[in-house]
């Protein structure tokens, strides 16, 4: 049992009114004069006016302050917990929007807080970005801390998986109860660090697999720096584990492990408890073990989690399709600098064994400055399954890197007159390439941006 | 001395950090179109004895520096035979972070200290953050040369006059922000470039490929076409293009 610790009046005094008072006048105005546009900026406000501004709020129990970090899978996790505790009753208050910065959760808070600073929703639940964990987590400490997983992901500012490693310890205290991926290394390597860890996973199906090439690498261990083996993946290098030398490993028999998955029928269990399967791509798997695990914690039944994930609707972005002429392009969202997105994006398509054309737009990264022109981590990833599925086609777009995009296909076996390279942006000239072909069924990866436009074009036309 | 090219791909599930295995890859693919044989060797961990004797070029690939001090550790013991099988002509290249492993002494930003193998007259520096660009730089040994790709500088490098260098920086931070990028000692190389480097810079791989064939007495069948490198080539002057639109 948790103890009861329920924040007292002190509070920030006048510094606190003022940024919320100003904050919600900022919203106020947002809202009527440019509605859906700068969604963080009056949390931006009130963070300027009080530094301490999260910690502040009356009437937060920190007993029920739940947040989810990690590379991937935040998002679809927080909104799946959210959705699961709203089916519950339970009033929570969350970043749906994926604001997911300090400025994120300050506008969090105070929508749910009346004029005088009291909290008025019961449980706070809040996807937080991992460079941010700790400067939150000080204001306002998670009684509950789910890492999804910990992997290398913008490269340009993160420099390496360990230094988020460093960031998340960093927030981290003893009676901090962990929700943990049983699969991932770095993330299991954390319960030695709490006193309390829970551990979530999914059994081997028909998806999962094996990696046997030459050039096949995994990653040191986050403890001792010996080569992780695996077992088998479930997704890219997510599944049963164990390390080369420590004791380091994952457990075949997790608190809440998602078994008897369906693909065909669009169910798993949880125990005795069959769950529906809403979105199959074997990623969303652990978003849902994650939400559940967490949920069954905090007290929810399985029969209410399982209402909730038959109505869940996941957030925009991930996979969408549109249309063009008689062809049906899929989109899948990856993130160039994170390998395992962009691996999954393949291993979904290559699923798919009918003809497809296959759209790769990797492009120049532009999150930060310098701007610059990345594409390495397409080396990590494996195309053979990809080129096994009979793919009738590859094209290539980016104004800079078009090239270097076409030659990671080069290196895995595919003759250069089955790709076509546009060093363009164009959506004219894209979907132009796409309707030369005579194959109904097209792959696009590309930034979410790119496909935005790609939709807005085809909708014109 | 013929027969086969032999690569030992130092630790490949330890230094993999920045889709580094694309190096071995190209290393492979050129050496075919140049129709030499080569045999890439895995060594899987640090404390494994490195069979020198019939290697031509050690490949140490980028990782996290947390990583760096235990390789060093276990490699010390072979300091000396390393030392002595690069004096005979072999090659060791670092890429990115693994120059770690060969510098003399890496300080790290909490204030810790560890020691390299000493191969190469250079220091290394944790940065207080991380610096992502690209980077494009002229080679020292082959005027009019030029190589492309990436850096991820988590390490600021500091040379020992008078050490040599890769190249000249054209654009990018190169090894501190000033105008030198890597360090050569002989065949002992160090570079901050990611792309992966290998692949992005096919006519730098061909030359050290033909390097050691001619020190094993091996002819290479070919040399490269534009047909070969018409990718690489134009994704060159693409990047190329962006990179100059940046420094305007």
């Amino acid at each position: 049992m948790l103890k009861v610790k329920v924040r007292s009046v002190n509070m920030g005094g006048i510094k606190f009114f003022a940024a919320l008072w100003l904050a919600r006048i900022c919203r106020f105005l947002i809202n009527l004069l440019a509605p859906g546009r700068g969604t963080t900026l009056p949390g931006s406000l009130a963070l300027k006016i009080d530094p301490g501004f999260i910690g502040h709020f009356r009437n937060i129990d920190l007993n029920k302050v739940v947040y989810i970090t990690g590379t991937n899978g935040k998002s679809t996790t927080t909104n799946l917990l959210a959705a699961i505790l709203k089916k519950a009753n339970i009033c929570v208050a969350v970043n749906l929007e994926g604001a997911n910065l300090a400025a994120g959760v300050a506008v969090t808070l105070l929508s749910h807080a009346s004029l005088r600073g009291r909290f008025l929703a019961e449980y706070i639940v809040m996807e937080t970005d991992e460079r941010f964990l700790p400067v939150i987590s000080r204001y306002l400490p998670p009684a509950r801390l789910c890492v999804t997983n910990i992997q290398k992901d913008q490269v340009q500012r993160n420099g390496e998986p360990d230094i988020i490693y460093g960031k998340i310890v960093e927030s981290l205290k003893a009676e901090t109860v962990l929700f943990l991926n049983n699969e991932e290394p770095h993330t299991v390597s954390l319960a030695a660090l709490v006193d309390k860890s829970i551990f979530y996973g999914v059994e081997e199906n028909a998806k999962s697999f094996v990696k046997r090439g030459f050039f096949t690498t995994t990653m040191p261990c986050p403890r001792c720096g010996a080569p992780i083996r695996f077992m088998r993946y479930n997704i890219d290098n997510i599944g049963s584990f164990a390390c080369s030398r420590c004791a380091l490993a994952s457990s075949s028999a997790p608190a809440y492990f998602a078994h008897n998955i369906d693909y065909p029928a669009h169910t798993f269990m949880v125990g005795d408890q069959t769950y529906p399967l809403p979105y199959d791509a074997p990623y969303f798997l652990y978003c849902y073990i994650a939400a559940i695990a967490i949920a069954r914690d905090i007290g929810v039944s399985p029969e209410i989690c399982g209402a909730a994930l038959a109505d869940f609707v996941n957030i925009d972005g991930r996979l969408e399709e549109m249309k063009t002429g008689g062809k049906t392009i899929h989109y899948i969202r990856m993130k160039q600098e994170n390998p395992e997105t962009l691996q999954s994006a393949l291993n979904y398509i290559a699923a798919d064994q009918r003809p497809k054309i296959f759209l790769l737009g990797l492009d120049e990264l532009v999150d930060f400055h310098p701007h610059y022109t990345n594409t390495f981590y397409a080396f990590d990833c494996d195309f053979d399954k990809l080129i096994d599925s009979q793919v009738a086609h590859y094209i290539c777009f980016s104004g800079t890197v078009a090239y270097d995009a076409a030659n990671r296909l080069v290196y895995a076996g595919v003759p250069k007159d089955k790709i076509t390279v546009l060093p363009t942006n164009d959506d004219q000239a894209i979907i132009t390439e796409v309707e030369k072909f005579d194959c109904d069924s097209v792959y696009l990866i590309t930034w979410l941006y790119k496909f935005k436009s790609l939709y807005k074009y085809l909708q014109s036309r | 001395m013929t027969g086969t090219i032999k690569i030992l791909w130092l630790y490949p599930d330890i230094l993999n950090l920045h889709g580094d295995r694309g190096n071995l890859m190209a290393l492979e693919r050129i050496a075919g179109l140049l129709g030499l044989p080569v045999e890439i060797v895995r060594v899987e961990t640090p404390d494994q004895a490195l069979p020198l004797e019939s290697a031509d070029l050690l490949m140490l690939c980028s990782g996290e520096v947390k990583d760096m001090a235990r390789i060093v550790s276990d490699l010390a013991e072979q300091k000396r035979a390393l030392r002595r099988f690069a004096a005979e002509g072999g090659y060791i290249f670092a890429i990115g972070s693994s120059g770690a492993v060969l510098a003399r002494e890496t300080r790290r930003r909490d204030g810790n200290v560890f020691g390299g193998l000493d191969l190469l007259p250079m220091y290394c520096r944790e940065r207080d953050s991380v610096w992502g660009d690209d980077l494009w730089f002229s080679r020292n040994d082959t005027p009019g040369a030029e190589i492309i790709g990436n850096q991820i500088q988590v390490l600021d490098i500091e040379l020992v006059e008078p050490a040599q260098t890769l190249g000249k920086v054209i654009y990018g931070r190169g090894n501190n922000g000033g105008q030198d990028e890597g360090c050569r000692a002989g065949n002992i190389v160090f570079t901050n470039t990611l792309g992966p480097l290998f692949v992005k810079n096919p006519r730098y791989t061909a030359d050290i490929l033909t390097d050691i064939a001619n020190r094993r007495r091996l002819q290479p069948l070919r040399q490269l076409t534009p047909c070969d490198t018409e990718y690489e080539d134009k994704s060159f002057v693409l990047i190329k293009h962006f990179i100059e639109k940046k420094m305007a």
